[in-house]
This record gives structure tokens, C-alpha cells and sequence, in this order.
């Protein structure tokens, strides 16, 4: 089977990918790279809402680049005089 | 380690109070030595049986496969477990069971264990705590791949493989055999075989753990325990 590497980058963080995984086929890579992308962002994002962009090169074995995935995530809310209850302080605030 | 049914003894005298007189019926017990190559099944899907086996050497798992192919590996057995004890009781099982690399078992016949627990009560007494046990670990298990991060859930597996091959002297130091392919290892947690390698990379990383080629060394049980939030009761090892 041939190797395939996942680079992964969250934000300005880059995590290269020294060891590489053994995988039948190019599809298969990206069905992994998709899943890894998804399982990193259900983990990762609930922190404190704020933008995160994750994204995963998928490398073959002459580490020549042959794929790329990448979730973005923003969270907006309404602006200021907007009559969404966005940011409100209410009475039964402490 | 061992590879006979002195194995078997180690794992139930640790897990509660065995007798030499209980330990002596164990060893008279009539085995069938078989060996399993990687991959291959030793109980499959539906299979109605009529022997249980103990694990000698190597490792087994059981798994259970979707319909749309996914599959789940559900709970690995190093030497000493009887994965499939339950198919006494309930004979049509429901789950495979499949030899991770190449490994020792001895099949029991159901009758066997049925004539040696009629001489030896309090022996069923000692697997019934076995099939508690194994029921705790699922139930440590849910909890981890429902809650708990990727980093956490692996490093609790290797905390509690660990655990579970020192009191049948698996262990040589902090160096212990897991047979399991990063493909097992992710479906054992829930995650793609890439998640799973980057978590092991990351774990390494942090000098915890290190795992290649079939065999863990814990570099920091300290940290590694805390990280998987590992608390050894669900294991009930010599706490009775």
C-alpha cells in the first residue's frame, strides 16, 4: 500500500506529518483526511466560539502535495442595535 | 508470561480469592491447544458454541461490523481473559472474535467447565466477578468514546492494557506487547486511522507514551494517567 502524509494546520499552527500512514488508494486518503478534519474541528471548536481554520495536505510518498481539505469556522452574531437577543444583559444576570 | 493455563490462574487470583484446591481443578481441566493466525476468526457472528477458549499468548478482540462496513472493535484480550464466557450461558454469540496477531488459545469444552464448577462452587462465584468485570470495562469504555478527547481516549487504552497485563506479568518494565495495527486502534476508538496516528504522534511527542511496531512503552505514567483521567477500580484487581 502507499504511504500518504497528513500535514495539519490549525490557524498559524502547522503540525507536519513525519510518519505517514499506509493507505490503499488516493480516495481512501481523502475519505481519512475529511474524517480527521471533522473529528479535530468537533473536538477543538466548542472552546470559546471564536474563528478557527483547520486544514489537512494530504502528501504522497515524494511528498509532493495531491490533496488539500480545510473546514473554516465563524460563529457571528448580530451587530450592535440589531433586535436579535445577541449579547444581551438581562435582569437575571448575577 | 507464561503460556499455559497458569495464565488463567494469575488473572483470576488477581481479579479475587482463588483456592490452591480451585486453582488445582483449573489445571485438570481438559484444554485443546490451537493456534490463530493474525486475522483470523476464532468465533464468528451468530456461531452457536459449545466451547469457550482462554487466551495463552498473543491477543484477541472482539468486533462487530455495520452493515455498511464500518467496523468496531469492542474490547481487546491478552493472556488470561475467556472472551467468549459468555457463550456458557448464551450460546448464539453476537460479536466475532478474531486473533490480533498470531496468538496461543486453549479451547474448554462448555461440559468441562460445567463438571468443574459443579465440584467447585465457589468458582462460578470467581467468573461470575470475571463477567462483572468485563461488563465494567464496557461500561468505562462508553464513557470514554462518548466523552472523552481523542488524546484521553488513547492514552486510557494503553493505561489500562498496562494495568491488565501486569497482574498476569505482561509487563516488562514499562514495556508491554499491543499487538494492535493503527487501524485497530482506531476503530477500538472511534476515530480515522489518521486521527489516530496523530494522536500517537502527539503523545510521543509529549514523552508519554511510545507505541511502534506492536509494542507500547509508557515514558510518563504520571501524566499519561492524568491525561486519560485512568482510575484503576473499574479493573476491581485484588479489591475484594
Amino acid at each position: 500500500m502507499p504511504r500518504f502524509y497528513f500535514d495539519l494546520y490549525d490557524g498559524a499552527n502547522f503540525a507536519p506529518d513525519p510518519q505517514g500512514v499506509d493507505l490503499p488508494d488516493i480516495e481512501t486518503a481523502k475519505d481519512e483526511a475529511t474524517r480527521t478534519l471533522s473529528e479535530i474541528a468537533a473536538q477543538e471548536i466548542p472552546g470559546d466560539g471564536a474563528s478557527r481554520l483547520f486544514r489537512i495536505v494530504i502528501l504522497d510518498e515524494t511528498r509532493s502535495i495531491i490533496s488539500e481539505a480545510r473546514i473554516d469556522f465563524r460563529a457571528t452574531r448580530p451587530a450592535p442595535g440589531n433586535s436579535a437577543p445577541a449579547d444581551s444583559k438581562d435582569n437575571h444576570d448575577e | 508470561m507464561t503460556s499455559d493455563i497458569e495464565v488463567l490462574i494469575a488473572k483470576l487470583a488477581a481479579i479475587g480469592r482463588l483456592h490452591p484446591q480451585q486453582a488445582e481443578a483449573i489445571r485438570n481441566l481438559p484444554i485443546q491447544v490451537a493456534r490463530i493466525n493474525r486475522g483470523h476468526d476464532v468465533v464468528m457472528d451468530g456461531n452457536i458454541m459449545t466451547h469457550s477458549c482462554v487466551v495463552l499468548s498473543g491477543m484477541l478482540h472482539r468486533h462487530k461490523t455495520m452493515k455498511d462496513g464500518n467496523r468496531q472493535i469492542l474490547s481487546f484480550h491478552p493472556p488470561g481473559d475467556i472472551p467468549d464466557l459468555q457463550s456458557l450461558h448464551l450460546r448464539k454469540v453476537d460479536y466475532t472474535l478474531s486473533a490480533t496477531t498470531q496468538s496461543v488459545i486453549g479451547l474448554i469444552e462448555h461440559k468441562a467447565i460445567r463438571a468443574m464448577l459443579r465440584d467447585q462452587p465457589a468458582l462460578t462465584d470467581l467468573l461470575w466477578r470475571d463477567t462483572l468485570i468485563d461488563a465494567a470495562q464496557f461500561l468505562t469504555w462508553m464513557m470514554l468514546i462518548g466523552q472523552a478527547s481523542a488524546e484521553a481516549r488513547m492514552a486510557h487504552i494503553f493505561c489500562e492494557l498496562y494495568t491488565r497485563l501486569k497482574v498476569v506479568n505482561g509487563v516488562s518494565g514499562n514495556t508491554f506487547p499491543f499487538p494492535a495495527t493503527q487501524t485497530d486502534l482506531a476503530d477500538a476508538l472511534g476515530m480515522s486511522i489518521v486521527h489516530a496516528n496523530r494522536t500517537l504522534q502527539a503523545l510521543r511527542a509529549e514523552a508519554m507514551l511510545s507505541f511502534a511496531n506492536g509494542q507500547a512503552e509508557i515514558l510518563d505514567w504520571a501524566r499519561l494517567a492524568s491525561l486519560a483521567q485512568f482510575d484503576s477500580s473499574y479493573l476491581h484487581l485484588s479489591d475484594e
